[in-house]
């Protein structure tokens, strides 16, 4: 299978007062399959989230490189990056924050279209689509974020990351705020999406039950490096390293909850 | 049945709203109760009531909470402070924020436990950092001398927990005491947890919409829902043979890791 991005040696320095710099991402690389989902898991501080924001250019590399297609787009600038962040889209973990709270679901998913060159009389019409593809009815689009559920509020801003098409979805803990029957009701639009629309993830996620249930392999970070790589099942079932290892026997047990898998 | 903390058909508005509708239930010396429910269910509400936080837009409206033969609702100020910290302690799930990221660590216990009993700061230290060793702190004296920010995470909840059971109340309240943190501190936090219980006798009620953390930790388990109590029972019976429609969809929806 041909890599949609692939990841070279990519490192971010962050300066310290006073002390060293602290490499949040070190000489990392990896490559993503179309189609394919790709799990990022590690403790809180090993880098997922700056990894995220590396590859999706929302911050700069101090080294490396991100090719997508084949294409270099680790310096990509004006028309290349706006392309660059058409196929590449990111969901967050706190949906409400990810809105601006003065403007409607509908204005900050119809701003996204703009932005992609749609015309402005079809911009309504897409929203109503997008939004309907993921779960909510057309009258959503006139609520503001705070009068929403936040699964609802979730489900938008994965319309509103849809709306230019993407290729590459990196969800960073996109479910993780969710209730239960919530984060299940997430996942299964996400899955329907991969399947429907052969869209790539990077799956950024402490649970890993979720990880091995979603994702095809798996990253394991730590200390910004990547200490493990290989199939859910390699990772989880069959760790080669301990640090893995302690994450699967952390898992919390749940021999008590009813219907044994 | 008496308890050590017992709600009477309590029944909490926000503004004439009710939040919190006919809830009761008694919790004992050692007994882990576990509340359950998604977000909105009023868990952390049903908490805040305990320890009379409930703010200037909530009332208890109707039915009562007992502490040691005290009604809580009926108690002016001055008589609720005597209870916080040192009756009913509280830890929330973000402690790191609820320390003031300006002061040391230890200037912040010494203050809270000054608070409650005439202490010196010698003798707060001491009996800090003895309660630090038996949790197997990690280099004790230099968290005392920290600030928040230089802990990680997991850290400042530890000491949020030590901090709150250094004043030996009978019972804790834990609200999302876990969630923040990444699977194995979690684990650890709780393991923790269960040892404090196991030391001091503490009855504690832990809020949590994880299962697992509630499996891990309950002896017994309240499903909340919209205000309601749709089950409350044995953790066991609740967690492998919920009775009520809401329970079992709440149980099923959780991803579960497989082990082979």
């Amino acid at each position: 299978m041909e890599p949609i991005l692939e990841v070279k040696d990519l490192t971010k320095k962050f300066p310290q007062q006073g002390k060293g710099d602290f490499l949040a991402v070190d000489h990392i690389s990896f490559r993503l399959d179309r189609g394919e989902t790709l799990g990022v898991v590690g403790e809180s501080g090993s880098g997922k989230t700056t990894l995220a924001k590396l590859v999706c250019r929302l911050t700069e590399p101090t080294k490396g490189s991100i090719r997508l297609w084949g294409q270099d787009i680790t310096k990509a600038k004006g028309k290349q990056l706006r392309k660059t962040y058409q196929n590449i889209q990111m969901v967050f973990q706190d949906p409400v924050s990810s809105f601006d709270p003065r403007q409607t679901l509908g204005a900050g998913i119809g701003e996204y279209l703009r932005n992609a060159g749609i015309a402005k009389g079809e911009v309504q019409a897409r929203v109503t689509k997008l939004l309907e593809q993921c779960g909510l009815e057309a009258e959503f689009a006139r609520r503001y974020p705070h009068e929403v559920s936040g699964g609802q509020c979730q489900r938008a801003a994965i319309a509103r990351a849809l709306a230019v098409k993407p290729e590459i979805l990196i969800c960073d803990e996109a479910t993780s705020a969710l209730d239960v029957t919530v984060q299940r009701q997430i996942m299964e639009l996400l899955w329907q999406l991969r399947d429907s629309q052969g869209i790539s993830y990077l799956f950024i996620c402490h649970n890993l039950a979720l990880v091995q249930a979603f994702c095809h392999r798996v990253l394991v970070m730590r200390q910004g490096k990547i200490v493990e790589e290989g199939t859910a099942d390699e990772v989880i079932l069959h760790p080669k390293t301990e640090y893995a290892r302690i994450l699967a026997d952390s898992v919390m047990e749940t021999e008590l909850l009813v219907g044994e898998p | 049945m008496e308890g050590l903390l017992q709600y009477r058909n309590v029944k909490i508005a926000f503004r004439g709203r009710t939040v919190i509708d006919d809830v009761s239930f008694a919790l004992h010396p050692g007994e882990i109760l576990g509340i359950v429910g998604e977000s909105g269910s009023g868990k952390s509400t049903l908490l805040k009531a305990a320890m009379g936080l409930l703010g200037s837009g909530g009332k208890i409206t109707f039915g009562d909470i007992f502490f040691q033969g005290k009604n809580i609702p009926n108690l002016r100020e001055n008589e609720l402070r005597l209870i916080r910290g040192a009756g009913i302690g509280m830890i929330f799930q973000d402690a790191g924020a609820s320390l003031c990221p300006v002061r040391r660590v230890g200037k912040q216990i010494y203050e809270s436990m000054a608070a409650h009993e005439k202490i010196s700061r010698e003798q707060a230290r001491k009996k800090a950092l003895e309660l630090f060793e038996k949790l197997r702190f990690p280099d004790s004296r230099r968290i005392w001398d920290s600030y928040p920010f230089e802990l990680s995470g997991g850290m400042n909840q530890r000491v949020g927990i030590a901090a709150a059971m250094l004043m030996e109340p009978r019972v804790l309240l834990a609200d999302e005491p876990a969630s923040a943190l990444d699977a194995a501190v979690q684990k650890q936090t709780i393991e923790e947890m269960l040892r404090l219980r196991d030391m001091f006798g503490t009855a504690m009620i832990v809020v949590t919409h994880d299962m697992g953390v509630a499996s891990a930790m309950a002896d017994t388990v309240l499903v909340l829902k919209e205000g309601r109590i749709m089950e409350y029972g044995r953790a066991m019976q609740v967690l492998r043979s919920p009775k009520n429609e809401y329970t079992r969809n709440l149980l099923t929806a959780v991803y579960r890791l497989r082990r082979n």
